[in-house]
């Protein structure tokens, strides 16, 4: 019988063949030269989210379709940013589960459900999860109540299980953490119930640690600790709950980081408490600091600097440079020399009603104190306290030159509340940090698609939408910019001009960001909207 | 990075809440949330400190006034005073940590935090009683049906359904806010709650539309997104409109269709204030 | 070309978690199922219960409760104690193949209760061997090159790290000599809960390209195989001339007449100790 002499071969390669890794460092590092695959949250080390996939363009996006979906196994809000790895995708479903789909049909392959106390209720978040990251045979997730686990890609097994930090002290993890060479680097949140942040890189094979470095001053020896009066820093803040980015050349981990504890009383911590609502830049060897800069000196709004650092070379007065471009919480939009952290410009992206605008250095000229500083009856200041943009992703087409970001315009009442500060507890939203916000006037907060230009943040097109959209952005080579609204119409943009193109109704808000891949030659477009993952593509 | 806020996308409401069935916090989130008084033996509201309740008074302000007002009087939101007699402390805290009707769960709170606010709520109907409304509410029904507010809205099944409907709307709303909206109606409209996704949008907003071939109208918006806009009129009739068809859109903020009742005299004003707080669905 | 290759000539890893974690019980089981108090234990009630597990339960926990598919659960009513053991009936364990069995009714339940609590201390047949001895047999004969255990080995086979718990020393015996004819079930896709999980499968496309691998999912128009590698294939149904189920064989070779007696008295030994730490 033919199926038994096979199966004789078979079981004879199962001895010959030692194992070796799927995804090798190698592959990350050229990830652009595998348009069909989604190896890494940003999609690449820059998180540019630019897919170098051309089957779909501005002449044809008018024929788009929903190829399959799937439907996630509980509730809660799905906020995953898929990976897809040689025709297999990757989802993490809330609150910290992973499922492997058939990137091709939707059909799930295996599921994998960590344990994760059920009265655990984190301070600030949702219990969701953003995505997982891959490196040789294994996934690595970061769950809810802060392990890193090591997953075998093919089945879901546990490899290993290493403990970031604890949850009793705050802590939760959301996002998908970073994989370079050999290393997992991963971040925390829990900025409302006091975390002390910290980047920890653990070793990607046996899940040691590596390195931890704090975002926040432990000690009045610590740099920065001159920034926080009256050794306030003891507070903590500046959590890293958002991934962030790599220039594998520079050997530099770039990463935002939140607010100051408590968010909303900046009395008991007078000073620009460093480094709290920087962009911070660390050597991945070692994980020392090589350079910050900080965007909102003592911050008072919740507007955390934990948008995704976009790396990208550009001409700047004829000199090539290398560049980091974020566009931040508080409205404005910046750009760095990536290996100095110098600031070279920074523009509003959003209406703001804080600053009169940056001084040389990139330093915000605040209004007075009484016009933007939270007060007990509530002070209007645009933007909202989810900020001008929040964790999702803007993304950069090295084609177009552009920055695509989904811009929120909108203000709201912030209320400011005791100072006083409790480990572990809803410091900053209530009694603890005092305060929060109420919406802002009748005028209902909206967003745009807006392009920038890269180098200089000019504003080349916008599209507006209707509703407070909390979806991300995707530009492609074959120049399109796909994005949603708030009421669920998933859309494709004209990444030149901004012209709508094409529209679904999903039937739920979007908050997620879409990813672009390929199984066969054939692209696929993938986000997903309530509690379902939808896949476009062409007939 | 606040995220789970009020304010936040009533859309994710449905979802939040199978989160939450999940991950339930103790016995009480499964506490009967329809009226059903709850034994308040060993409820932990009990065990609060003054200091405590002036938490969660605090936390009241930055979270829960702006729908409920400052003194849980009630604005967008319905009245908060005496829920407790209605729902008991874990019937409240079920509501805080669920949400119910357009009201989002609120999961960015820990169970203590929770149950300062329970405290400080329960102390609504003991401190800061209702104001009574002053009128006869028999004559203020009179003063309803002369002015023709049934052909808009409906109490007890009759009446028209262009407006809300008013059945229960003497447990939701003040005798001030009474006052306010029926002098000047458009300039606080009641917010949106037929739909859950809409919630955070102002509700019975005008808005004027006209399309390319040149054809116009002015309705209530039901509806709306980036391509689309559903209107329903008077009549209580839909129309749903592309907007690439639409040569204008314009809201109409501050105006409603309906009218303004201050000429009424000021008897018939508390009359007709009385007689709506006196609707409080079937006793 | 439509049988996507997942991973080029990528061998080893992949394949299903087999286990069933008790954890899941706690994570998913919602709010605790309410009852009356329980009745009083009586010869009848045990007898009644016996008939109902012989109907219901044997077929995964094996007719006296050592276990077959299902863990051996001659323990459970010590273990768990009778609430706890009410519970797992009434609500099932996800992510395992055990359903609920809620509609058994609050009576019937009591009785499973009372009969599986008679099993008493009592365990199933013991494994005689040397755990230590039959380590050294697990990696002299490269079963982790398949199996996973502890996170280390490879994963075209199932995870071993709890199989103890989980498989009774007799079945895990039976499995060593004949893995074609003992295949688990599936538990690592709750809509395949009830399937056999790791059946064969031989695939004929239409342009003459052949596929032996384990199905692990299929519907009307689409199949997923997992090759001997773990690398999976996605199959569309109208590109396949020919489908046809391999039965009664497994990529895990036999171990019959492979190692002796005594080494694979060792060998059992070795695996039922797995995960009994806990």
């Amino acid at each position: 019988m033919r199926a038994a002499k096979y199966f004789v071969m078979v079981m004879a390669l199962c001895w010959a063949i030692p194992s070796f890794a799927q995804v090798p460092y190698e592959r990350l590092l050229n990830s652009d030269a595998e348009p069909q695959n989604w190896l890494m949250y940003g999609g690449n080390y820059a998180s540019q989210r630019f897919s170098g996939l051309k089957e779909i363009t501005p002449e044809n996006a008018q024929n788009l379709r929903v190829a399959w979906v799937y439907q996630m196994r509980g509730g809660g809000v799905m906020e995953s940013s898929p990976l897809i790895v040689d025709g297999v995708m990757y989802i993490t479903e809330p609150p910290s589960n992973v499922t492997a789909l058939d990137a091709r049909t939707g059909k799930p392959l295996w599921h994998y459900v960590p344990h994760v106390p059920r009265d655990f209720v984190p301070v600030g978040l949702f219990p969701t999860n953003r995505g997982v990251a891959i490196l040789g045979d294994k996934l690595y997730l970061a769950t809810i109540d802060d392990h890193l686990i090591a997953l075998d890609a093919k089945s879901g097994v546990v490899r290993w299980n290493s403990l970031v930090a604890n949850k009793d002290d705050g802590y939760a993890i959301t996002q998908a953490p970073l994989a370079i060479d050999g290393k997992i680097v991963v971040g925390v949140g829990g900025g409302e119930a006091g975390a002390h942040g910290f980047l920890s890189c653990f070793d990607a094979n046996d899940g040691k640690l590596l390195w931890q470095t704090y975002t926040v001053p432990r000690s009045p020896s610590d740099p920065g600790a001159n920034t926080w009066a009256d050794g306030s820093w003891s507070n903590g803040g500046g959590t890293t709950w958002n991934t962030g980015s790599y220039d594998p050349d520079l050997n530099l981990i770039y990463w935002g980081t939140g607010n100051p504890v408590p968010d909303w009383n900046g009395e008991g911590r007078m000073g620009d408490n460093l480094f709290t609502c920087s962009l911070i830049a660390l050597d991945a060897d070692t994980g020392k600091m090589r350079w910050y800069f900080q965007f909102s000196p003592h911050e008072t709004h919740d507007w955390d600097s934990s948008e995704p650092p976009i790396l990208f070379n550009a001409s700047i007065n004829g000199k090539s440079r290398k560049l980091v471009a974020l566009a931040n919480r508080n409205a404005f939009y910046y750009v760095l020399d990536r290996v100095t952290g110098q600031f070279i410009t920074g523009v509003p992206f959003a209406k703001q009603t804080w600053a009169k605008g940056l001084d040389a250095k990139g330093r915000p000229i605040k209004l007075p104190a009484r016009l933007i500083e939270p007060s007990v009856e509530g002070t209007l200041v645009y933007p909202t306290l989810t900020g001008a943009i929040n964790w999702t992703s803007p993304c950069y087409s090295p084609i177009t030159g552009l920055f695509y970001v989904n811009a929120r315009d909108g203000g709201a009442y912030y209320i400011k509340g005791e100072r006083k500060f409790e480990k572990g507890n809803s410091n900053g939203i209530v009694g603890g940090g005092g305060g929060g916000s109420r919406p802002g006037p009748a005028e209902e907060t909206t967003t745009s698609i807006r392009a920038l230009n890269a180098t200089t943040g000019e504003k080349k097109w916008e599209y507006k939408m209707v509703g407070d959209s909390w979806t991300g952005t995707l530009v492609t080579a074959g120049g399109v910019v796909f994005s949603a609204d708030a009421a669920g119409n998933f859309f494709a943009l004209n990444a030149n001009t901004g012209e709508p193109l094409w529209h679904l109704l999903l039937g739920s808000s979007v908050r997620s960001n879409p990813v672009s891949y390929a199984v066969d030659g054939k692209q696929y477009i993938v986000d997903s909207a309530g509690n379902s993952v939808f896949v476009f593509a062409l007939p | 990075m606040i995220l789970a806020r009020w304010l936040c996308a009533a859309s994710l409401f449905c979802v939040l809440l199978v989160s939450v069935a999940r991950d339930p916090v103790p016995a009480v989130a499964q506490a009967p949330q329809n009226g059903a008084k709850e034994e308040t033996h060993g409820s932990p509201a009990d065990k609060l400190t003054p200091a405590d309740i002036a938490q969660g008074k605090q936390i009241f302000a930055a979270q829960c006034a702006g729908c409920h007002g400052f003194d849980g009087s009630g604005q967008l939101g319905p009245n908060l005073h005496g829920v407790e007699e209605r729902r008991g402390d874990a019937g409240i805290f079920s509501v805080i940590r669920n949400g119910t009707g357009a009201m989002p769960p609120v999961m960015s709170l820990n169970d203590q935090r929770v149950w300062q606010v329970v405290g400080f709520v329960r102390t609504l109907g003991e401190t800061a009683p209702v104001e009574a409304a002053k009128g006869d509410a028999t004559k203020g029904k009179t003063v309803y049906e002369a002015n023709g507010c049934a052909t808009c809205h409906a109490i007890a099944g009759q009446g028209g359904g262009v407006g809300p409907q008013l059945t229960t709307i003497g447990k939701t709303r003040p005798p001030k806010y009474f006052y306010e909206f029926l002098r000047d109606p458009g300039k606080n409209p009641p917010a949106d709650t037929s739909l859950p996704e809409r919630g955070q949008s102002a509700g019975y907003l005008l808005v004027h539309v006209v399309t390319k071939d040149g054809h116009e109208m002015t309705g209530i918006r039901v509806n709306e997104d980036t391509f689309t806009i559903v209107l329903r009129d008077v009549g209580g009739h839909f129309y749903s409109f592309d907007k690439t068809k639409l040569k204008t859109i314009e809201p109409l903020p501050g105006k409603t269709v309906m009218p303004s009742y201050g000429e009424l005299s000021a008897t018939d004003m508390e009359n007709l204030v009385a007689y709506l707080s006196s609707l409080k669905g079937a006793q | 070309m439509n049988v996507t290759r997942w991973c080029g000539a990528v061998p080893v890893t992949a394949v299903a978690i087999l286990l069933l974690v008790p954890a899941a019980t706690a994570q998913f089981g919602g709010p605790p199922a309410a009852h009356g108090p329980r009745p009083r234990t009586t010869p009848e009630s045990i007898a009644a219960g016996k008939a109902i597990f012989e109907g219901t339960c044997a077929n995964c926990h094996g007719i006296d409760g050592s276990g077959a598919n299902g863990p051996n659960i001659r323990d459970a009513g010590t273990r768990l104690g009778p609430e706890a053991l009410y519970q797992t009936l009434h609500t099932g364990v996800l992510g395992s193949g055990m359903p609920s069995f809620s509609s058994l009714g609050e009576e019937k339940l009591w009785e499973l209760v009372d009969y599986v609590s008679s099993f008493g201390q009592a365990a199933g047949a013991a494994a005689t061997g040397d755990p230590q001895k039959g380590k050294a047999i697990y990696d002299a004969n490269g079963c982790s090159s398949c199996h996973m255990i502890d996170g280390q080995g490879g994963s075209s086979g199932p995870d071993l790290s709890k199989v103890g718990t989980i498989r009774s020393a007799a079945l895990l015996r039976r499995i060593l000599l004949d893995p074609g004819g003992n295949l688990p079930t599936g538990n690592d896709l709750q809509e395949r809960a009830q399937y056999p999980a790791y059946e064969m499968y031989r695939v004929v496309m239409k342009d003459g390209k052949e596929l032996l691998g384990t199905r692990v999912d299929e519907d009307s128009f689409t199949m997923q195989l997992r090759d001997e590698h773990g690398n999976i294939h996605s199959i569309q149904k109208f590109d396949v001339k020919e489908i046809e189920r391999v039965p009664d064989k497994s990529f895990m070779p036999t171990y019959k007449g492979k190692v002796t007696d005594e080494q694979l008295n060792d060998l059992v030994a070795y695996l039922a100790s797995l995960g009994g730490a806990k």
